[in-house]
């Protein structure tokens, strides 16, 4: 057995009182199966900016000159795990 | 400089009896895996939700122990919390990690009964509250978030069909577990209902 898995069993022993007995079947417990969806699987971009995500935006400014005028962008970059909707 | 978050105003119901207690004694970490995030201390967004929930516990009290007891909410902050300590169940990211560790404890292919625990629904529900206690212990985060829909009552039918017409969600509420209670701060009685 799995040190992670021998550390789950004491800890809800202790914490909780349960006891908890792994066994060997065709049906396992899942992720999927106890939580209902798999993030990691999840590979879409169209995912609508998420609260507590702000800390993956990197923004930096860009100045350029276009004739007598100066025209600030403002950039993003965005990390693999968040998009902004277009 | 590291990401911090602040949180003012969060509400926990209770009686006043209990009230008393945490506001010379401080909040004790308490509770068990009917939770959604097991042991800690709960708040709510909203002080009508605290209300609810002290209302809940005074009629409790007053059917095991038959004595009455008046709800009270207290109001408490916290500030200042870096990200880094805070499990978002809003957060892919966070969700994203979650699920690598929880897949790591299931690796090996087996099912977790548990003891005394014959109903496969109210397993999976004590699974799912001690994955997330446990895993909230193992990065030592000191704030768990998640947004919960209030549960289902005919009352709200039309509120949620107009809701979905306008793409809106009717009935959420955030709830805050917190797992260690240096973080919070500014204890106070929140007032009239």
């Amino acid at each position: 057995m799995k040190d992670i898995m021998k550390e789950f069993l004491e800890y809800t022993k202790e914490k909780y009182g349960y006891e908890i007995i792994p066994e060997r079947t065709l049906a396992p417990d899942t992720f999927i199966s106890l939580f209902g969806a798999s993030f990691i699987s999840q590979k879409d971009k169209d995912i609508l900016f998420c609260e507590g995500l702000e800390s993956n935006i990197v923004y930096a400014n860009s100045c350029t000159k276009i004739g007598l005028m100066q025209t600030n962008v403002e950039n993003f970059d965005e990390t693999d795990d968040i998009s902004l909707a277009a | 400089m590291k990401y911090t978050e602040d949180f003012y105003n969060l509400s926990h119901g209770t009686d006043v009896e209990s009230a008393r207690d945490i506001c010379l004694n401080g909040f004790e970490i308490r509770g068990d895996a009917t939770s959604w995030c097991g042991k800690g201390v709960y708040f709510y967004d909203m002080k009508s939700k605290a209300w609810w929930a002290a209302n809940r516990k005074c009629e409790e009290i007053k059917q095991q122990k038959q004595i009455k007891v008046e709800p009270i909410i207290i109001l408490s902050d916290i500030i200042n919390i870096y990200k880094d300590d805070i499990f978002d169940l809003r957060a892919k990211n966070d969700l994203e990690q979650f699920e690598t560790f929880v897949k790591e404890v299931l690796s090996e292919g087996a099912e977790l009964k548990v003891s005394g625990i014959t109903d496969d629904t109210e397993r999976k529900i004590l699974l799912r509250s001690m994955l997330i206690s446990f895993y909230a212990d193992k990065i030592k985060c000191k704030l768990v978030i998640g947004n919960f829909r209030q549960r289902p009552q005919p009352l709200y039918e039309h509120s949620i069909e107009f809701a979905n017409s306008l793409d809106m969600i009717f009935g959420i509420e955030t709830i805050y577990c917190v797992k260690d209670v240096s973080i919070i701060s500014n204890v106070r009685l929140g007032g009239n209902r």
